[in-house]
């Protein structure tokens, strides 16, 4: 059976690419969420294999949304995939319990290997 | 600004040929046709705007999606030219903040498109860099409030 990915993010954009990569690849995408809020809401509905999670985003920002899931589901797996990569942010997602932080852009080798290094 | 060329031919395969110069910014900018800003603070504040004919920013959203982009009023177009300038200004203050612990956050990035458009910012120094691609003109236009030294 295939791994199954919750993408949240808030661009359509990303979602569509990600969304062809991991599809590409033999992932099925559970759902798409496009605010922390709605990506913690899906998580405990769909239990997914792996969350793809960016940080900004409007009404709850992914480092809260990371922190919201691994309190419940320590087993949670998490790539956070975002523009910013300073050291604070990556501090701070690392604090949080994200698995794997990865700088935008992406190719499907980037997220691939991502996933391979998580499951 | 090598950085920003190196993205730009990483997500769009389209490279800057040729670019200018930092310049300072007098009066409004007028636009090419699709304009993207983003607004950033911290211990300081300013804003990363992004400004290129329709052609050029068709183009470059096709070649990042592997969708065929034509019209610029198109939802995942939008969506695309938003988010190229997301990375590039998100790129940019990764490297602000480790060198200077500036702490700058990144709102979402806003686009217009439209024909004669005008953008004016109040009360903060900018500058642009013109660059060219093999596709058109690309104009980056930054600002911080208290101004930049050229």
């Amino acid at each position: 059976m295939s791994k199954r990915v919750l993408i949240v993010d808030d661009s359509p954009m990303i979602h569509n690419m990600l969304r062809k990569t991991l599809e590409g690849n033999g992932y099925e995408v559970c759902a798409d969420a496009s605010n922390g809020r709605e990506g913690v809401h899906l998580y405990e509905k769909l239990q997914p294999d792996i969350v793809f999670m960016d940080i900004t985003m409007p009404i709850m920002d992914g480092i809260e949304a990371v922190k919201c899931i691994k309190d419940k589901y320590k087993e949670a797996k998490i790539i956070m995939l975002t523009a910013m990569g300073d050291e604070e942010i990556m501090s701070q997602a690392e604090e949080a319990g994200v698995d794997i932080f990865l700088k935008k852009p992406f190719n499907d080798f980037k997220i691939i290997s991502a996933i391979a290094n998580i499951v | 600004m090598e950085s920003t060329k190196t993205l730009l031919k990483d997500m769009t395969g389209i490279d800057i040929v040729k670019m200018s110069v930092p310049t300072e910014q007098v009066g409004e900018v007028d636009s090419m046709g699709v304009c993207t800003t983003i607004t950033f603070a911290g211990k300081c504040k300013g804003r990363f705007m992004i400004d290129m004919p329709p052609e050029l920013a068709l183009a470059m959203v096709s070649n990042m999606s592997g969708e065929k982009m034509d019209s610029i009023k198109y939802k995942l177009f939008l969506a695309g030219i938003a988010e190229m300038n997301n990375i590039i200004a998100g790129d940019a203050n990764t490297v602000l903040n480790n060198q200077y612990a500036l702490g700058l956050r990144l709102a979402p990035p806003i686009v217009f498109t439209g024909k004669n458009m005008i953008v004016a910012t109040a009360k903060m120094d900018a500058v642009f860099i013109e660059a060219s691609t093999e596709l058109g003109p690309i104009k980056i236009n930054i600002a911080f409030e208290g101004g930049i030294e050229v």
